[in-house]
């Protein structure tokens, strides 16, 4: 199955086409232009692949969390690309993709949240499966959860930023830093394509970014 | 947390002139990352200083108050510029609902009016204006509460 | 030529089909002023949040309303400015995939032009050239309307919106968000002449205005008479009479000095009925035909996105795939038709 995956939660812009036996990808830094860059690129991917839009069997994206602007940007594509080809949506946690990436089996991602804070989320691999052992959440570098055992691979730009305090923290726990590692879209297309395959994508109505700190979602659900 | 202040100074706003003075030499120490808060009653002349420093730095459009939206973006000098104005907060924490997290960052410049609505929550001031109402003019006292602040105002309390 | 329009500059999810012979389709809309009551105004994140929730289960409302297909839809406009930045992008994003999935054109409106054009949607359109007085939360501006792209700023406010006036005003005298409506009502119990507020402005020779120095005047009478009920009616009449005499005349005034004898008045506020009441009658005695869009096109809509979008679109074909929003965008940048 084809699978399209986007992500703009990053100062990057993100893309891969995920085919049958190989995956292109087009890695940009877009600093505020993704919304410039984000279709050209999509165009040019296709007709390398020499594909159109209806060919895909899902559209997956980066759901957060990340900057809240960039994540929409991805999202209301994701939307309006599904909502025009019939196409279901998958939205991927970016600190997953960074689990994706990190080439380890335990994965403890944080990403850069400013003002002084990360999105931490810690995640391990059992029968080749990623279970999430601490879930997506904001947290002051020193008040990150606390983590079982060891051979945890750090990952994510708030090791970049809050490095110190953060493996002060995970002292003796971390087997390897990679804090320049992002949630690119190739690990994006990797992580959905089970679900695709399952049948389990998501109608483009559904596909909404995951904040974190959301009190309009918070709101609704509470109607619910 | 709070270190012990080594600059801080007043400066006597008499007239529109003296506010655009002062709006021009802050204008032209703004370093990216830096958060400025504005404090002073209604009427203290916050947007005023605020136009002054845009004015200085070349933006030529209409500067109004952020009341209604909460934050004016201006994109001027090769600077990212963000004018917020919280004054129809009613609890911090509407801060925090309110994400504004994109905004104070590193390659953003950050004028506050009103950050005592935000209070306990807002990043720390790298410095931070009072404007008082005296006699025809405003009085502005002006105190640097980091480093970064201190390297802004560096030379211009003498 | 079926056009989708997209709104979503501000705290209102606008979706429209607006069809070159036929007209106007259908419209919804979804409004967010219930969210944002509690925060006193509109909070910018929350409303891109809610646009973003809404607007893929409204277009497809819209299209089910039209009974058509999305794949029967020619071109998409969206709103590309001014207004909210992240709000805007979520329309954009939107409206951009959309037309490249759908292989359409894609066209970013100016939100100003979709007011000033918004009364050809009415049955008896005013012909070109019109004056149009556009009065809203977040403009207060008179322009003169040669034809669709041929805009002359005639006047504006120097600070406060008139609605944003209203709104201040009603959270002086506690009236809650939005505080517009519920001040005119307040107004409508007032004693006239009771209390007498300044004119900003009526003298000033030009056709500018400026409403931030009410609110002090407002202030300082509510700060007198604060607990007394009758008072704060009073207060509000007092209030609104002073604008509605400032927009009547500086609108009239405009008429005159230009010479075109119609006036549109478009805008939230335009739905004010003591504004609309002075305006009919002085235009009345001066011989000059007002023209109010409906109440639903007044307010923003998608309806105008979409008929503004329409008249341009059927001049251009662009393949451009890019997209982008512009919070700051001065109306007399766009080029005429």
């Amino acid at each position: 199955m084809n699978i399209l995956a986007l992500d703009t939660s990053t100062e990057y812009c993100f893309l891969a086409l995920r085919l049958d036996g190989k995956t292109l990808v087009r890695d940009v830094l877009a600093g505020q232009r993704h919304s410039e860059l984000l279709l050209p690129l999509l165009d040019d991917m296709l007709a390398e692949a020499g594909m159109r839009l209806t060919d895909l069997g899902g559209i997956a994206f980066g759901n957060g969390p990340g900057s809240f602007t960039g994540l929409r940007i991805a999202c209301g594509v994701a939307q309006g690309l599904a909502l025009g080809a019939g196409l279901p949506v998958a939205g991927v946690s970016t600190l997953l993709a960074l689990a994706e990436g990190c080439g380890g089996e335990r994965a403890v991602a944080c990403l850069d949240a400013r003002m002084g804070e990360v999105y931490h989320a810690a995640y391990e691999k059992r029968g080749g499966e990623w279970q999430t052992v601490s879930e997506p959440g904001l947290y002051a570098p020193g008040s990150v959860p606390s983590l079982d055992g060891g051979g945890w691979v750090a990952c994510g730009s708030g090791f970049a930023q809050h490095g110190e305090e953060l493996l002060e923290r995970y002292a003796g726990q971390v087997a390897r830093v990679d804090a320049d590692l992002l949630p690119r879209a190739e690990f994006i297309a990797r992580l959905a394509a089970p679900v695709f395959a399952a049948g389990r994508g998501a109608d483009a109505a559904e596909a909404l970014p995951l904040y974190i700190r959301d009190k309009v979602a918070l709101k609704t659900s509470e109607r619910i | 947390m709070h270190r012990r202040n080594h600059i801080q100074f007043t400066r006597y706003l008499r007239d529109e002139a003296a506010t655009n003075a002062l709006g021009a030499e802050l204008a032209a120490r703004l370093e990216p990352g830096l958060i400025i808060y504005l404090c002073g009653d209604l009427g203290a002349g916050k947007t005023a200083l605020t136009r002054a420093i845009l004015r200085a730095l070349g933006f030529v459009g209409k500067v109004k108050s952020p009341t209604y939206t909460l934050v004016e973006p201006y994109e001027v000098s090769r600077l990212n510029l963000y004018h917020f104005d919280f004054y129809r907060f009613n609890d911090p924490h509407e801060w925090l609902d309110a994400g504004f997290r994109d905004y104070f960052n590193a390659e953003s410049i950050c004028l506050v009016e009103w950050p005592e609505k935000a209070d306990g929550l807002l990043p720390p001031a790298d410095v931070r204006i009072l404007l008082e109402i005296q006699d025809v003019g405003r009085m502005a006292d002006i105190t640097a509460e980091t480093k970064k602040g201190e390297q802004c105002l560096q030379r211009m309390a003498q | 030529m079926l056009t989708l329009g997209i709104e979503t500059s501000c705290d209102e999810t606008g979706i429209a089909l607006y069809h070159g012979e036929r007209g106007l389709l259908a419209h919804a809309l979804h409004s967010q002023v219930a969210m944002h009551a509690e925060y006193g105004g509109v909070v910018p994140e929350l409303a891109s949040r809610d646009h973003i929730r809404r607007i893929v289960p409204l277009i497809r409302e819209t299209v089910k309303m039209a009974a058509c297909e999305l794949s029967d839809v020619d071109a998409i406009a969206y709103t590309q400015g001014p207004g909210l930045a992240g709000a805007l992008l979520v329309g954009a994003s939107v409206a951009a995939a959309l037309a490249y999935a759908l292989n359409i054109p894609t066209l970013g409106v100016h939100h100003l032009e979709g007011h000033l054009l918004s009364p050809l949607l009415e049955e008896n359109p005013p012909a070109f050239t019109f004056i149009a007085l556009l009065v809203s939360g977040g403009h207060t501006q008179l322009m003169e309307v040669g034809g669709v792209g041929r805009y002359a700023l005639l006047g504006e406010t120097l600070d406060d919106a008139a609605g944003e006036a209203f709104d201040k005003t009603a959270k002086l005298l506690g009236l809650g968000y939005p505080g517009g409506p519920a001040l005119s009502k307040l107004a409508e119990q007032g004693t006239p002449g009771r209390f007498k507020l300044p004119r900003p402005m009526i003298n000033s020779g030009d056709l500018n205005f400026s409403f931030s120095g009410l609110k002090t005047a407002v202030l300082t009478l509510a700060r007198k008479h604060a607990p007394d009920e009758a008072s704060r009616a009073d207060i509000a009449r007092a209030f609104q009479e002073a604008i509605v005499e400032v927009l009547t005349v500086k609108a009239l005034a405009a008429v005159q000095q230009t010479g075109h004898r119609r006036l549109v008045v478009a805008g939230g506020v335009g739905a004010n009925r003591q504004l609309r009441a002075q305006l009919s009658g002085a235009a009345q005695r001066q011989g000059i035909d007002v023209y109010y869009p409906k109440l639903e096109f007044c307010t923003d809509n998608g309806a105008m996105i979409a008929f503004a979008g329409a008249q341009r679109l059927r001049h251009l074909n662009t393949q451009d795939r890019r997209f982008n929003v512009r919070a700051r965008w001065e109306l007399n940048q766009l080029e005429a038709v």
